[in-house]
């Protein structure tokens, strides 16, 4: 048997190719969602004064943190997608799939973090 | 030397020669991917733990919203629908983890093959969620514009 090619059976072959295609709609609906917030905010945003442009930055990060996750979920989706429909070089579609998914969860992970430590020091600050 | 007739079976002997084997870069990658899922998981529970408060602090308030049409009861009634949805993807993400790291840890494609419907399920979740996101902000769009 060549490494290349992972024998799955059809079932997970299948299993795998949905889960590629579930992921590309959660990739695309989220950078989808992403850009008319980001849109309608920037609108929202024109009609303020000069010295509060800077608010503009905000809805600018949030947009582009989440179209960055998004592309490394749709980066792994379609690595995926080449597991199930190819036997050219499954291993290495299968790792490339995995890095850009540890990337995906990894930042979601610590953006939580990040806004609970935010949060708190935002109560501490109230209630002190 | 003589193999031994009374050694128990082991899962890699009639595995074929040159079958999967991840190299120790790979082994690695999915420890951590699923170490960061767990980290996901583990979030997602204490979240559900908050709303399980937040509910009761609904149901024990509800008494002064009985006059409101139970209001109360119906706040909750959502926080639990709420909580068992996060409950499964936490757990589909915890049981994907497991099988990815089990399976490149034993050189086996099947538990990837598990792993792999356990995160279909949790990305059908979050697709159905993002689907009705967007179609939510379409109509906020075209509400502002």
């Amino acid at each position: 048997m060549d490494a290349a090619h992972i024998p799955f059976t059809d079932e997970d072959e299948r299993k795998i190719a949905s889960a590629a295609t579930w992921g590309m709609i959660v990739a695309i609906t989220s950078i989808s969602t992403g850009a008319i917030s980001l849109l309608m905010q920037l609108s929202v945003m024109s009609s303020l004064p000069s010295g509060m442009k800077a608010l503009v930055l905000v809805p600018v990060v949030q947009a582009a943190v989440t179209i960055l996750l998004n592309l490394w979920l749709l980066q792994a989706s379609l690595a995926f997608r080449k597991v199930a429909l190819t036997d050219e070089a499954d291993q290495e579609y299968l790792l490339a799939g995995f890095r850009k998914l540890r990337a995906y969860f990894m930042v979601q992970v610590i953006l939580i973090l990040v806004a609970i430590g935010l949060g708190l020091l935002a109560s501490f600050a109230v209630f002190s | 030397m003589e193999q031994n007739p009374f050694a128990p079976p082991s899962a890699s002997a009639d595995r074929p020669q040159g079958g999967l084997v991840f190299s120790p870069e790979g082994v690695s990658i999915v420890a951590s991917l699923a170490t960061w899922m767990r980290g996901l998981s583990i979030l997602y529970f204490l979240f559900i733990g908050l709303l399980a408060l937040g509910s009761c602090a609904t149901c024990a308030g509800g008494g002064s919203l009985r006059g409101a049409g139970g209001a109360g009861g119906a706040i909750a009634f959502v926080f639990i629908v709420v909580m068992v949805v996060i409950g499964a993807a936490a757990s589909w993400l915890r049981s994907a983890a497991q099988d990815f790291e089990r399976g490149v840890l034993s050189d086996d494609e099947m538990p990837i093959g598990q792993g792999f419907g356990h995160l279909r399920s949790f990305l059908i979740l979050f697709g159905i969620l993002g689907l009705l996101s967007l179609a939510f902000q379409i109509y906020q769009a075209v509400q502002v514009l």
